[in-house]
């Protein structure tokens, strides 16, 4: 097994790697290609479960995001989408500035929408104010932006990362069962790639003020659960996580089952830059792909 | 009055006063977590009443249903039978 920081300096000295900004990385040759049939793999296990495969945007506004009471949870992540004024004398100064990347900088707009932070927001607010006949299963594949600091690693934390979600609304008992299914199919999933992973009861990074109360609802209900991988000094990461909303998200987006009361939701989520590297570290580099993987057409397009 | 039971008509008469909604009573083997009781503020403030109460803070590794399910349970899990010999 490797230690993380071998694995991403081979991947850097082969130039599959690189980083074009704190939390940015990109990446080609072997690698992406791991990382692709990875993600089919993830795909295909979602598509399994259901067909309704969603293109989601990559920015969400942020009216969306107060209505998830994102900004009490996690505004710490918040990264923003803003443009320059369509001012003809501002981009002209832009356009001839000394320095015009400090002059665009000073000149963008305030901004009303962000990056998305994760995929199922834009499920809820898809399905605002409907009543829903039956459970809905949907999945999506999308990058997702959240802004950590110093705190950035490649593959491991990244400021932008893909993530695949499945998400699920329905009844309280659907989502119990949602939830109990997809850590069955991801630590099977795990274990076929020859990973050593693990369910453990996990809580969010809840903002300051309000998280000790938030973290022990989670932790007391058992609401959130991840697949937790080791590297070889005992830390753990997490590749994948398990989410039990409740009736939270159908409740603020007006989202009901048949008898009028609020629907349940949960969501699976997998951090796929993470699975890259726990293969990675697990299998090592130049090893032959699992079993569980080398079937995987990789799309013309990914 | 053991200390638990002491403890036990304390919190309950807290939570029926400060939160219990309208036309609920809670009751020593109420589940505390049942849907539409408890949201995070409450949950936050039923740590803090307890660890008032108890003298010291509760570990987060402690925070978990087992422990919280009922105010009963939060007695025998939180308030020491040490105590309740001595009471």
């Amino acid at each position: 097994m490797l230690r993380p920081e071998e694995a991403i300096s081979t991947l850097r000295e082969r130039g599959q790697l690189w980083e074009t900004a704190s939390g940015l990385i990109g990446l080609r040759g072997p690698a992406r290609e791991l990382m692709e049939r990875i993600a089919c793999s993830l795909a295909q296990l979602a598509s399994d479960e259901t067909s309704d495969e969603w293109t989601v945007p990559s920015g969400i506004a942020f009216a969306t995001l107060e209505r998830a009471q994102y900004f009490a949870s996690f505004p710490q992540w918040l990264t923003a989408a803003s443009h320059l004024s369509g001012n003809p004398a501002v981009l002209e100064e832009i356009a001839t500035s000394a320095s015009p990347a400090s002059a665009a900088r000073e000149s963008m707009e305030r901004p009303n929408a962000a990056l998305s932070p994760a995929v199922c927001y834009h499920t809820y607010e898809a399905l605002a104010g409907q009543r829903l006949a039956s459970p809905r299963l949907m999945t999506a594949e999308s990058v997702c932006w959240r802004f950590e600091g110093d705190r950035f690693a490649p593959l491991e934390r990244g400021w932008a990362f893909r993530m695949r979600e499945v998400v699920c609304l329905g009844n309280d008992a659907d989502v119990e069962a949602f939830c109990r299914r997809w850590m069955a199919k991801a630590l099977e999933f795990a274990t076929s790639l020859g990973l050593e992973a693990a369910i453990v009861l996990a809580t969010d990074p809840f903002f300051a003020p309000t998280a000790r109360g938030k973290s022990a609802l989670q932790r007391i209900k058992a609401l959130k659960h991840e697949l937790v991988v080791r590297f070889p000094n005992g830390r753990p990461m997490a590749i994948a996580s398990f989410n039990n909303h409740e009736r939270f998200f159908g409740e603020s987006f007006g989202i009901s089952l048949d008898g009028g009361e609020p629907a349940a939701s949960a969501c699976a989520a997998f951090g796929i830059e993470r699975w890259l590297l726990a293969v990675l570290v697990s299998l090592g580099i130049d090893q032959p792909l699992p079993p569980s993987l080398e079937h995987m057409a990789i799309g013309a397009g990914a | 009055m053991t200390t638990r039971e002491s403890f036990t008509v304390a919190m309950l008469r807290w939570l029926n006063e400060r939160l219990a909604p309208s036309g609920v009573t809670i009751l020593a083997d109420t589940p505390l977590f049942a849907p539409g009781l408890m949201d995070s503020i409450r949950v936050l403030e039923l740590i803090a009443y307890t660890e008032r109460a108890i003298g010291s803070l509760v570990p987060d590794s402690r925070i978990r249903m087992d422990n919280f399910r009922t105010v009963g349970r939060i007695a025998a899990m939180f308030v020491e039978e040490a105590s309740d010999a001595a009471a």
